[in-house]
């Protein structure tokens, strides 16, 4: 945490105080550019015939004497979180950093993976993983896509040996996921930039360019200077575990029967747009088809699940659930092609598995987002599966 | 793409030298590099009108060889009008159809604007004109006309040059370049950038967050306070982007013709277009303004030479306005300014004369008031805007008052004033005086474009990119 002892709530106020700052940092940058600007335009001539041999290298010099250093302080303090060290103010920051340093941490690649959005986020995956004495991480990031699974699973199969490489991947999926921000929010953009090379090229491009634009700032300078100068103690604290998995979720009370109804309407358009009836994007099952044909290659299990639905979701929609069950259908019949394709392809769907999706608030906190008891539940329906999927692996 | 871009300056300038010297060695070879560069380029800021830009460059270049002008020019307006001026026209016919009662609409096309696409159709069809005056042969070299067509440090925005200047120099572009023309070159591309980022875009981000907040436009104070700051934007965002292109180019052994010469500084209006978008300026007055005066010569006699200026005037500078963009507005700032050169020339025809401490501030009055028409989205912002500037709304509220005189475009607005008068605001003034700039300027030139680039982040796209 941060250690600001003039602080009661160090990091709200601390933010607060470094936005005044980065602006002041602003003006200040500004009034030397224009006092530059003003020594060019105004300043002295000499006459000709000076010799102007360096004048090019000076020229380079004078940049380079600026963004030199401040890019190598920008790489050790990583203000705004384009490497995976010296995380900070872990409240900012997007899943995919914060998962992918603490994957960095892993001694091994771990045996099973899970992939999926923030409807996975609880699943213990180190625990579970050892009920099969395997080990687990859970890599499940904010709105997930196709994006997200491709660059995880290409990572961890990157970076494996014949020996140590992970046995499962298990992939929560719904159609939209294959289209890479049917969220409007390119989330994609938030990998450190060592994750670049195992994500698709034009996301890994667009990623860059990105990272190039929050990295030459003079806010990221402005950070640094101010936590140093003020010796903030930024941790590498995150509100993940180390298998990446997200503390329990425990059923809402009772009581507040109004906070989940809250919750309920204020995800059900979210899940409504989850659940269309699209045509799954070309790019997206290209990907897919990727995906299936790295593990392919490896010898590693896929596990495809559709997540469930809060029953309840229906009853705020006041729509008829077989609506959205032809819908899984029509993306149902995709995944039953690459499974039938593929050996070591396997599909659930959730989506309707009654003992889960009628358990209102005893297992979901809205309309998809489950606790940690219907996380415990959506694990134990898909043991059967997961348990197939590894005695496959272990055959190939 | 942009100049101020990270990927363009961190990468694509860097890398395009390198290439540019170390790769290719010969005029010849180095002239591919510039096509591949310039077309990569393109196809950076929209690659779907890459086909528009070379489908048109080839056909000019090929209708010249036939000399078939007129289609050539006909050809390239009608890209021009319906890329950038079709669904206005649309729009205007369709609600000219609802005023008179009918019910039938034209569909809008929304088919985007190819970048620069004002700049290279004019740069063709001064081309196709001076081949049909004779001034030079037609090109039979294709990729020579291709890289002039598409040159990249001109193709956004400008200067819009004639074949024949450019092409001698792209048949004889330098196995090394002279170090007078680095200096030139690093010269004009660090002011440039820097008019841009530490003046234009400071004042810039303050305008278009204001833009929705009628407050910041009403009452005497901020009125003025917004109109001398648009005036400043508009000039150092075009002046800082032309002096890049100048930079960058001379930094291949290209020199392009300037667009500015301290506009501030004209002491009448005929002047000030001397010194304002010269290339644009220069182009209708050649191209257009000189016939329309020798057609209304040939057609009113002598008697009624001033009359067939004036109308001359008006019709220039409408499409002056016109060629800034689909809009009424602009249309109306064309008018403004031809109705101010008409005036002008009445003046000194009738041997008057204003004192220049009379005449100068009248100047800059007038241009104002012309930005305050260019700047103004619709004619009921118009109407506010002139009646906060004459007192009629107050002075202003107090409290946005103190929030432009704190913001950092305050700094920037002083900045601009002190360079825009001191007559030192272009690069190319500051080798004019048989003086070389000193190694330390240098240096302090480079930090001043490393500060740049650390504040790039908040920069905006280049104003007239958008024309």
């Amino acid at each position: 945490m941060f250690q600001c002892p003039e602080l009661s709530h160090p990091q709200l106020l601390s933010k607060e105080t470094l936005a005044e700052f980065t602006d002041f940092m602003r003006t200040v940058f500004l009034f030397v550019g224009l006092l530059l600007l003003a020594n060019l335009g105004l300043g002295s001539r000499k006459n000709q015939g000076e010799a102007r041999r360096y004048s090019f290298r000076v020229w380079i010099f004078g940049i380079l004497s600026i963004l030199g250093v401040t890019t190598i302080s920008l790489i050790i303090f990583n203000p705004v979180g384009v490497f995976t060290w010296n995380l900070n103010n872990d409240q900012g920051k997007d899943t995919r950093l914060v998962k992918s340093y603490l994957y960095n941490q892993l001694n091994s690649t771990p045996d099973i993976i899970f992939l999926g959005s923030s409807v996975s986020f609880l699943i213990p995956a180190q625990k579970y993983a050892q009920e099969f004495s395997l080990s687990g991480f859970n890599f499940s990031v904010q709105g997930g896509t196709i994006v997200d699974y491709f660059t995880l699973s290409n990572l961890s199969m990157s970076r494996s040996t014949n020996i140590n490489k992970p046995r499962v991947i298990v992939i929560e999926i719904l159609s939209p996921h294959l289209t890479p921000t049917f969220n409007r929010i390119p989330y994609y953009k938030n990998y450190p930039v060592e994750y670049v090379q195992y994500m698709p090229l034009n996301f890994a491009f667009k990623t860059l360019s990105t990272h190039l634009g929050s990295f030459f700032a003079a806010s990221s300078i402005s950070e640094v200077i101010f936590v140093k100068s003020r010796n903030l103690q930024f941790s590498n604290s995150h509100y993940s575990s180390s298998d990446g998995s997200r503390e329990r979720q425990d059923p809402l009370d009772p009581v507040k029967d109004a906070s989940y109804k809250k919750r309920l309407a204020g995800t059900w358009k979210a899940l409504d747009k989850q659940l269309w009836c699209k045509e799954p994007d070309p790019g997206g099952k290209d990907l897919l088809r990727e995906i299936v044909a790295l593990s392919q290659q490896r010898h590693i299990s896929l596990v495809f699940y559709r997540p469930p639905i809060n029953k309840d979701f229906y009853v705020v929609l006041k729509k008829d659930p077989a609506h959205y069950q032809r819908c899984a259908n029509k993306f149902g019949q995709l995944m039953k092609q690459i499974q039938k394709k593929n050996s070591n392809v396997f599909y659930v769907d959730l989506s309707s598995y009654t003992p889960l999706s009628t358990g209102g608030k005893t297992l979901f906190i809205d309309s998809h987002h489950l606790n940690s008891v219907g996380t415990d539940h959506l694990l134990e329906a898909l043991r059967p599966t997961i348990q197939a999927a590894i005695a496959h692996a272990r055959s190939q | 793409m942009s100049f101020t871009n990270y990927a363009f300056l961190l990468l694509f300038l860097p890398l395009t030298f390198w290439a540019y010297y170390k790769l290719f060695k010969t005029p010849r070879g180095k002239l591919y590099c510039l096509l591949a560069v310039s077309y990569g380029f393109y196809a950076l800021a929209g690659w779907q009108f890459v086909p528009v830009l070379l489908a048109l460059s080839l056909l000019t270049f090929f209708l010249a060889r036939k000399e078939w002008f007129w289609p050539g020019i006909i050809l390239n307006l009608g890209a021009l009008a319906l890329f950038k001026y079709w669904d206005f026209g649309v729009e205007n016919l369709n609600a000219l159809v609802r005023l008179l009662g009918h019910s039938f609409a034209l569909n809008l096309l929304s088919l985007g604007l190819p970048l620069g696409i004002s700049f290279f159709v004019f740069k063709h069809i001064s081309y196709l004109l001076d081949l049909k005056a004779r001034r030079y042969p037609a090109s039979t070299d294709l990729f020579l006309f291709l890289v002039f067509s598409a040159y990249f440090p001109q193709i956004s925005a400008g200067p819009i040059s004639n074949f024949k200047d450019t092409s001698a120099q792209l048949l004889q572009l330098p196995e090394r370049l002279e170090k007078d023309q680095q200096v030139s070159g690093i010269v004009h591309l660090s002011m440039g950038m820097a008019k841009k980022v530490l003046i234009a875009d400071q004042i810039g981000i303050l305008i278009n967050t204001s833009f929705g907040k009628p407050t910041y436009f009403a009452g005497i104070l901020p009125a003025w306070y917004m109109l001398i700051a648009y005036a400043l934007q508009l000039y150092f965002d075009f002046s800082g982007y032309t002096d890049m292109a100048l930079g960058i180019s001379a930094l291949f052994g290209v020199k392009l013709p300037p667009n500015f010469n301290n506009p501030y500084l004209a002491s009448n209006i005929a002047e000030f277009w001397e010194r304002w978008h010269i290339s644009l300026s220069s182009w209708f007055r050649i191209y257009l303004f000189a016939p329309l005066s020798r057609f209304f010569l040939r057609k009113g006699g002598p008697q009624n030479r001033e009359w067939g200026q004036y109308t001359a005037n008006f019709i220039t500078m409408s499409l002056v306005g016109l060629w800034h963009g689909a809009s009424w507005m602009y249309v109306l700032w064309g008018i403004y300014h031809g109705l101010l050169l008409s005036l002008h020339a009445a003046w000194k025809r009738a041997g008057r004369q204003f004192p220049s401490w009379v005449g100068r501030p009248l100047l800059i009055l007038s241009i104002l008031f012309g930005w305050a028409i260019f700047m103004s989205p619709n004619s009921d912002f118009l109407a506010h805007l002139f009646a906060s500037l004459f007192g009629i709304a107050g002075w202003g509220n107090p409290a946005v008052i103190r929030t432009l005189v704190r913001n950092n475009a305050t700094l920037a607005i002083l900045a601009g004033v002190l360079l825009a008068f001191s007559g030192h605001s272009e690069a190319a003034s500051l080798f004019k005086s048989g003086t070389s700039i000193p190694l330390w300027q240098l240096f302090s030139a480079g930090v001043m474009v490393a500060i740049c680039i650390l504040l790039v982040g908040h920069v905006q796209n280049f104003i007239y990119a958008g024309f």
